[in-house]
């Protein structure tokens, strides 16, 4: 899902807080494509009931996505994306989610 | 010609603007218009997230990368998960009706994981007591919490714990004192266990950049193609449309394109994730709750009888092959206290149990060989009284379990003391589990 764009060289950091009741872990990925130029990605995985964060910089045109990939559809928790020390988007999520960001 | 923008099989969905449409020699000023174009084109169609004027066309691009691409990263719809059927949602882990720690136990160090609705066990066990024949029945309390029809649920709750009872079935009260000679409760809860990177996650973020990369040329190549395009509106239009016609596409956005489809990447990506959380949920980390009432030694060692219980954790770690039905080796562990009042004296006492084992595994479909091999120990307790109170001795534990069919399995297991007064033992289960519907 396409969530809006984040100005280039900010921090991002994304969080997820995995539900207690989850069948599995979930997996946290981060991801930012740079125009002419390779992918940097980083990831944590997240046991339900706990969180975990992940950061990198957007240093460049491109995109940025976040995935949240869970065992089971009715697995969930909250994602919350942060840039320059401000929430971006910070939702409930249930399922596997992505959120596509375009940094300018 | 039509071109397939995503039916949903293994070639699929991503555009690549094949004509490099010179980005261009616009003057800088109708840039700056086309950006606001766009920009105003993504606000029409997204007006809940934020559209800046700079970059508008990279942003309406990057828009239309994510509605091409989103749904090779959610593939685990509703649909998907009704066809699934509810057997397959059972767990393969879990452990044999739990018989730890008396003398019918099979496993090396037994696992905490439960059954997912129940089960049992028949054992015939060789000791210096005789021979004698133990029963387990195993039941899995969520099958009466939890509607079957509960896909998700019924996953969940069947992971949770379960509770066993087993007894002597040849001899319920030798001493004819009215009372059952022995008999032993277990109850088995499974907490999550931990979870941190590893290898397997490693390649997965592998793959995740090289899509990721992807997604940002296609980006490029749509933000090259809307800038030149004639109408912007139409343009997108068309670059979202489930199928087009080539000369529709080209037409409305002034350039050709060629559907470049990568699908098989996500599924890899997908893939590697799946094996990734394998590993992750290969370890596991619960309590083991152990009732013990009467003889465990079954009449061979006078004045043992009484009553403990133990309380421990229990942790294990499978190391799961890349391949989904590859073998793997994991070991368990278990550590506890257990507290023991014998009938026939006043002595009450406390000793740490506990144990080590190195496990083996081969999947078989549904249905797994297993092999381990460890030791276990129980140290405390007075001087002298170390054959009633079944205490401070290290005992060598091994065992083989081989699948009869997807619910059936026959396990070997023998154990010879290291150190201390305890008895060898022969035991040979036979194990059977509830299974869930198929359908």
């Amino acid at each position: 899902m396409y969530m809006g764009a984040i100005d280039r060289g900010s921090a991002v950091t994304v969080s997820f807080a995995a539900d207690s009741a989850n069948e599995g872990a979930a997996h946290l990925l981060v991801g930012h494509g740079r125009t002419g130029g390779e992918a940097a990605a980083e990831s944590a995985t997240v046991a339900p009931g706990a969180a975990a964060s992940v950061s990198l910089t957007a240093d460049d045109k491109g995109i940025l996505r976040v995935y949240v990939d869970v065992a089971t559809e009715a697995d969930g928790g909250m994602l919350e994306v942060k840039s320059g020390g401000g929430v971006l988007t910070a939702r409930a999520i249930e399922g596997d989610t992505t959120w596509v960001y375009a940094v300018v | 010609m039509t071109l397939g923008w995503g039916s949903g099989h293994n070639c699929l969905p991503l555009v690549t603007a094949l004509s490099v449409v010179p980005l261009l020699g616009l003057p800088l000023s109708a840039q700056t218009a086309r950006d606001s174009a766009c920009a105003k084109e993504l606000r029409a169609r997204q007006p809940d997230v934020s559209v800046t004027e700079r970059g508008g066309c990279f942003q309406l691009a990057v828009f239309l990368v994510a509605g091409r691409t989103d749904r090779f990263y959610q593939v685990k719809t509703e649909e998907a998960v009704e066809a699934i059927p509810l057997r397959d949602l059972q767990s393969t882990v879990s452990g044999d009706a739990a018989t730890s720690g008396s003398p019918a136990q099979s496993e090396a160090v037994p696992t905490v994981q439960p059954m997912a609705l129940g089960g049992g066990s028949v054992a015939a066990v060789g000791s210096d007591a005789g021979a004698n024949a133990i029963t387990a029945l195993t039941l899995n309390p969520s099958i009466f919490l939890v509607d079957p029809r509960s896909r998700e649920a019924t996953a969940r709750y069947s992971r949770l714990t379960d509770l066993t009872v087993f007894f002597p079935v040849d001899g319920l009260d030798r001493d004819d004192d009215g009372k059952v000679d022995y008999f032993g409760v277990r109850v088995r809860v499974n907490m999550t266990g931990l979870s941190q990177g590893s290898r397997l996650m490693d390649e997965a973020v592998r793959l995740f950049r090289g899509v990721i990369t992807r997604e940002t040329q296609h980006a490029e190549v749509f933000e090259r193609v809307i800038t030149a395009a004639p109408d912007v509106t139409e343009c997108t239009d068309a670059l979202l449309g489930a199928s087009v016609e080539a000369e529709r596409l080209e037409r409305a956005c002034g350039s050709a394109v060629e559907i470049d489809i990568r699908e098989g990447e996500y599924e890899q990506l997908r893939e590697a994730l799946a094996v990734a959380r394998e590993e992750a949920d290969a370890r596991y980390f619960g309590l083991d709750l152990r009732l013990d009432v009467g003889d465990p030694t079954l009449g061979a060692v006078a004045g043992a009888s009484g009553t403990s219980l133990v309380g421990g954790l229990a942790f294990g770690k499978r190391f799961v092959s890349a391949e989904a039905v590859g073998p793997s080796a994991g070991l368990r562990g278990r550590l506890g206290v257990r507290y023991l009042a014998l009938d026939d004296t006043s002595v009450t006492q406390f000793a740490v149990d506990g144990g080590l084992a190195f496990e083996a595994s081969r999947p078989l479909e549904r249905e797994r060989v297993d092999l381990s091999a460890g030791f276990e120990f129980r140290f405390g307790g007075p001087d002298g009284l170390e054959e009633a109170l079944q205490t401070n001795f290290l005992v060598f534990r091994a065992s083989l379990s081989v699948p009869m069919t997807d619910a059936t399995s026959v396990s070997l297991g023998v154990s010879a003391p290291i150190m201390g007064e305890i008895s060898p033992t022969l035991t040979i289960n036979a194990n059977w589990g509830l299974l869930l519907p198929a359908r």
